[in-house]
């Protein structure tokens, strides 16, 4: 976990909430952009490449006039896929940029090496580099040009995926050849271990990170991205909007700009690429590109949303007192963690036969005493996890 | 890849241990990680070993397993997805997704934001498309995607084998999204057809929208409403934006100003609003639209 750990963070975040985060971001230099509103620009690490922190996320968009309003609103940098739309999103882009000054727009593409074992992240002997560059040749054909500024490695999520040779060598020959400018990864599963090992790759120049105010493991994920910064890396974030929603019913939307001006926050992520399919989100999240000013107002809602949907217990031990079981409930806690928010139900499991949780731990108890900080339903949530210990280990995936 | 639970082991631990029957199934329902569907299976074929996964995935997982990809299923009402592996003697193996959405003008509406009109397409189900090593296709609630790392033709021909037998074991409906008829089919570019059921020409108040694509360069459009009152709600939303004075209920031909998508030339019909994007100039368009609404009126 490092030398940042979550539960330091969380200290340090509550104790500094009312000034700390509300501090205006590093700005590295203005653009003008037409009006007389400035926007604030960044530099993406070692590339050098002066980007506004507000930039588009294309998947999901299907209609080119979205991403002329976008180039009219001063976006520059479009990111895509080779996989989006089964390729349908590239050709959109190459119909739309076509018309444009190629170097005027900056276009950031990812390619995912076939033969992929997606639950393990690993690749079987049809991850070539020969095929790694046969779709990236496809992706320029789909994008009219003959050249993408960033190329990726797709969705990498163990350091034995960002380290596969064949990828990296695939990805020095695109640029080589002149076909990329620069190289990266981009992750959304287990990001610090992906980002370390990118730094440790030496040849990596740009990372496109999932970050936002949700993740249980941010300070971690913040933290590989300094160390990624100190390298020159340039920072990317993406789903910053952390799923769009605060509630599993989906009834209390996030706030967009607040969740994009969070992950502006950090100094390091030179520009965030929200998804917006929408005239409506992207007139909403333009504003961000001139004022990253987190307000009191949208910190409170993202620190609600936390409160909220957090599942991450921050071990304060107020609880221990208040059980009159004496019920390791920080442990179960976590156990419950494991199981419904990240699916891991063998090491939900082992953490309750750890502390040896007995079945139907509140068994005699007719109501709960246990008060608990952040608000968790502590009966339910240990009622809930601990019938895990009921399903023999077989049935447990 | 995949852990199997087998039906006697689950019988035998309800057999010994009868109290915590609920128990079990409350948990594989709340946490949704261990059993599969209980009302999609895969078709045993001669020759091939059946492998199903026991893992079921639903909107709130799918993520762990395509990423990003899973916001735009689920915007179609993606309900669960089941996945199995078919392998031969020959060492050929074969995935299968089976993709489920809420009904068939969703699963045609993924479908469709997939196709190409360049594939080459085959008939299975209500329509699929083959590629080296990849076979798609959609059938009533499902979008079914094949996949194989193997190659060679005899990959081909299983994966169509396979299809076939998929498409039988689950296409209970095998006809195409009634709406797409009522488009004129003189000068309609095949296989150019969708359905959007969400941010139609990126406005989060238009919704459930159908679109083909006429030589020319311009398209047709219906936006079905759930009824009439709704259909007009849609519009009066759109008239807002465009800051146009029309009443919906009184005139039910107009142009929309809209400074994103151009002029939009609508006609309104019923529970529908008919359409012309790129194409508010062209008479050959609005001749095409007039009998895109005598379709609708039918």
């Amino acid at each position: 976990m490092g030398k940042f750990n979550r539960r330091n963070f969380l200290k340090s975040s509550l104790i500094g909430a009312g000034g700390a985060l509300i501090a205006k971001p590093a700005i590295s230099s203005t653009t003008p952009t037409g009006g007389n509103e400035k926007v604030i620009t960044r530099t993406l690490g070692k590339t050098g490449l002066q980007l506004p922190v507000l930039s588009m996320g294309v998947m999901r968009a299907d209609n080119p006039r979205l991403v002329t309003a976008a180039m009219d609103s001063g976006i520059v940098f479009f990111d895509t896929a080779y996989g989006y739309q089964k390729g349908k999103n590239e050709e959109m882009l190459g119909d739309v940029f076509k018309d444009y000054p190629r170097d005027k727009i900056i276009i950031q593409t990812k390619v995912l090496p076939g033969d992929r074992n997606r639950e393990t992240d690993s690749y079987g002997p049809g991850a070539t580099k020969e095929s790694f560059l046969e779709m990236f040749e496809t992706s320029l054909g789909r994008l009219q040009t003959d050249y993408v500024d960033i190329l990726l490695h797709h969705v990498a999520s163990s350091r034995a995926g960002v380290l596969h040779e064949p990828t990296i060598t695939a990805l020095q020959q695109a640029k080589k050849d002149g076909k990329t400018r620069f190289i990266g990864v981009s992750t959304h599963k287990n990001e610090p271990e992906v980002i370390r090992a990118a730094i440790e790759t030496g040849v990596i120049d740009v990372i496109t990170v999932a970050y936002n105010f949700k993740q249980d493991h941010r300070a971690e994920i913040g933290s590989a991205i300094a160390d990624a910064a100190k390298a020159g890396i340039g920072i990317i974030g993406m789903k910053n909007m952390a799923g769009g929603f605060l509630d599993e019913e989906k009834q209390k939307p996030v706030n967009g700009k607040a969740a994009l001006k969070w992950a502006l926050r950090d100094p390091h992520v030179t520009t965030c690429i929200p998804g917006f399919t929408t005239f409506d989100e992207l007139e909403q999240d333009i504003e961000i590109m001139t004022d990253l000013e987190l307000t009191i107002e949208e910190m409170k809602e993202l620190e609600l949303a936390g409160e909220e949907m957090g599942l991450y217990c921050q071990g304060c031990t107020q609880c221990l007192s208040g059980c009159r079981k004496g019920l390791p409930i920080p442990e179960i806690m976590r156990s419950y963690m494991y199981a419904y928010g990240y699916g891991e139900m063998q090491k939900a499991r082992d953490t309750l036969d750890e502390y040896r949780v007995q079945s139907d731990p509140c068994k005699g108890c007719t109501e709960c005493s246990v008060s608990c900080a952040k608000g968790f339903p502590v009966a339910d949530r240990v009622k809930n996890v601990s019938r895990l210990i009921d399903v023999p280990e077989d049935f447990i995936v | 890849m995949f852990r199997r639970i087998l039906l006697f082991d689950i019988e035998k631990f309800i057999m010994k241990k009868p109290v915590f029957i609920s128990i079990f199934l409350g948990l594989i329902f709340t946490i949704n990680c261990i059993a599969s569907g209980d009302e999609v299976s895969f078709p045993k074929l001669k020759g091939w070993r059946l492998d199903v996964s026991s893992k079921v995935y639903t909107p709130d997982n799918l993520w762990d397993l395509i990423n990003g990809a899973a916001e735009s299923y689920v915007s179609y009402d993606f309900v669960d997805l089941h996945l199995a592996d078919y392998k031969n003697k020959a060492g050929t193996t074969i995935h299968a997704e089976l993709y489920r959405h809420s009904s068939t003008e969703n699963a045609f509406g993924i479908y469709s934001s997939e196709r190409s009109a360049e594939y080459s397409f085959i008939p299975v189900g209500i329509q699929g498309y083959l590629d080296e090593g990849v076979l798609n296709f959609f059938t009533g609630q499902f979008y079914v995607k094949l996949y194989s790392t193997d190659s060679g033709e005899d990959v081909q021909e299983s994966l169509k084998l396979i299809a076939e037998a998929l498409s039988g074991h689950i296409g209970h409906n095998n006809e195409w999204p009634g709406l797409l008829a009522a488009f004129p089919p003189e000068g309609k570019l095949e296989n150019m057809d969708h359905y959007t059921r969400e941010n139609f020409i990126g406005f989060n108040f238009l919704h459930s929208a159908f679109t083909a694509e006429y030589e020319g360069g311009y398209k047709l459009f219906i936006i079905s409403g759930k009824d009439r009152n709704e259909m007009l709600d849609m519009v009066r939303a759109y008239l807002k934006f465009t800051k146009q004075d029309i009443d919906p209920e009184q005139e039910s031909s107009f142009t929309i100003t809209d400074k994103y998508n151009g002029d939009i030339p609508v006609v309104l019909i019923g529970t529908y609003m008919a359409g012309i994007i790129e194409g508010a100039d062209s008479e050959e368009a609005k001749k095409k639209l007039n009998q895109l609404v005598e379709n609708l009126g039918k």
